[in-house]
């Protein structure tokens, strides 16, 4: 498909989202900005920095931070009372282009002489990487005020989300103290390290309502592919030979779906589920006759993954979360006798 | 197999396969064949000098004759101090010894570091410095598994974590 793939995909999807979330968030901001410098309660603050980050049009460019590598991005996001829209450009490397409308997102990937146009799920981009619903949140952490410092040039309240077990990672967050925004995000382990950091370098607030930034830079001299969209159907597990049963505290499924893997002849079943915060996948297939698999137990970067095997079947479930919490959701799967 | 053994000289395997490689040579004599070949085709594309007929035997012979240096410093300091002692011995003398104690500490090493490789890595270090490196550095603890491409693909797709729409797995391969 050509660059006019993005257009159709546009004009499919504007309505099917619903804008009625987006009016609410800003009801809610207009509400906050009355009495948030007064009000302490970090929660609210938490709330306040949520919505902001997708009612508020801003540009800037952040950097993001993993165990293996660092990235800058410039971003541009503008709310016109109804829609969101943004686009984030990597400064280094290969410049990688993300554009989304509401939850629907699309990446512009140069490899080689092609460019690949991707298909994701937009949920919890920086900055707006809480919920709007803070409730799940609330039950699994704890939030503690801390200092005022400076991010970005702007005067920040740091705010401390601590786990209330082991079944999940430490956040930091800094708020901006005028715009409410979510200057800086950073993710901890068990042992203190840092996991991921994402904050910005610098933000202004946007005041124009023209859209003549949000389209990506479109190189003539290559060729824009869509990327092979593996077959995904969604999934009620009404035929399944399993149940899920006994999840860690504070997790429960948000999607189940059966889907294509590339490199294996069969659909897998994919179920993810979510602390509100902190995402997992889990993969549910038969393990093939004669396959040898080790029990894996394992963490790379920010993501840990856990592979075995439960009444014949090859059970891999991965996330950025402890790898207890991966173990504790594997054995939530249970067979059918 | 060839395949393989032309990737171990040229270091591109990964700790895992390197492993299964060198137990196949290691009981396969085609395979050690091959890895002499191998050598023999590279170092004349190199023009490289060519060794002796049993200049394995012989060298290996010669080490083992030679007394266990714990540190290559004490075998100089030894031969500093009989300088000044003697100083008829002429300076060749002296780095010959240097080249031995060096020679030993290498082989040890490589004793210790790669049990099945006994009778291949002092050939590869003679015939060539670099593969001895490479086979040196690949012969580290094995690396843990890594995350299966294909199911993080899923993942970040349908759970993307913040970092993940812009530091992406080494699958997605820029």
């Amino acid at each position: 498909m050509q660059v006019k793939g993005w257009l159709t995909l546009q004009r499919l999807q504007i309505f099917r989202k619903s804008p009625f979330l987006m009016i609410l968030a800003y009801c809610f901001l207009v509400n906050f900005n009355a009495y948030a410098e007064s009000n302490d309660d970090p929660w609210t603050v938490l709330q306040k920095a949520a919505v902001a980050a997708r009612a508020l049009s801003y540009q800037g460019v952040f950097v993001c931070q993993t165990a293996q590598q660092s990235k800058s991005v410039q971003i541009t996001h503008h709310f016109d009372g109804k829609n969101e829209f943004a686009r984030n450009v990597l400064l280094d490397g290969s410049p990688r282009e993300v554009l989304s409308q509401g939850g629907d997102l699309v990446i512009y990937n140069p490899k080689n002489e092609k460019v690949v146009i991707e298909k994701r799920r937009g949920q919890n981009m920086f900055p707006a990487i809480l919920p709007i619903n803070l409730e799940d949140v609330k039950a699994s952490y704890t939030l503690r005020t801390g200092g005022i410092e400076r991010v970005a040039g702007r005067q920040a309240q740091m705010l401390m989300l601590e786990p209330k077990d082991g079944l999940r990672y430490r956040y930091k967050f800094w708020v901006d103290t005028e715009y409410g925004i979510l200057l800086k995000s950073v993710m901890l382990n068990q042992r203190d390290e840092l996991l991921e950091s994402i904050g910005f370098n610098q933000l202004s607030l946007l005041n124009t309502v023209a859209l003549d930034w949000f389209k990506p830079n479109i190189d003539r001299s290559k060729n824009y592919v869509m990327e092979q969209e593996p077959l995904v159907i969604a999934d009620n597990n009404e035929r399944a030979s399993w149940i899920v049963k006994g999840l860690p505290a504070g997790y429960h499924k948000v999607d189940q779906m059966t889907r294509m893997v590339q490199g294996k002849p069969y659909p897998i079943t994919h179920l993810i589920f979510s602390d509100g915060l902190a995402s997992v996948s889990l993969f549910i297939e038969p393990l093939l006759k004669g396959a040898k698999t080790n029990v894996t137990l394992n963490t790379s970067g920010n993501t840990s993954f856990y592979v075995n095997v439960n009444s014949g079947h090859l059970i891999t479930v991965m996330g950025e979360v402890p790898e207890a919490t991966l173990v504790q959701i594997a054995n939530a799967v249970v067979f059918r006798k | 197999m060839t395949e393989q053994i032309s990737a171990l000289i040229d270091g591109a395997l990964d700790s895992e396969e390197l492993v299964q490689v060198l137990q196949t040579m290691y009981s396969n004599k085609q395979a050690t064949e091959a890895w002499h070949y191998y050598h023999l085709i590279g170092d004349a594309m190199r023009d490289t000098g060519t060794l002796s007929a049993g200049f394995k035997q012989d060298l290996m012979q010669q080490l083992e004759l030679e007394p266990t240096v714990l540190a290559p410093n004490a075998v100089q300091s030894k031969v500093e101090k009989s300088d000044h002692g003697k100083t008829a011995i002429p300076m060749p003398w002296s780095i010959a010894a240097s080249v031995a104690a060096i020679t030993v500490v290498a082989w040890m090493a490589l004793q210790v570091q790669t049990q099945p490789l006994e009778n291949v890595a002092p050939i590869a270090k003679v015939t060539n410095p670099n593969t001895n490196m490479v086979a040196l550095a690949n012969t580290k603890p094995a690396k843990a598994p890594e995350i299966p491409a294909e199911y993080l693909v899923a993942h970040q797709a349908f759970a993307p974590s913040a970092s993940s729409y812009y530091v992406q797995a080494v699958s997605y391969a820029e």
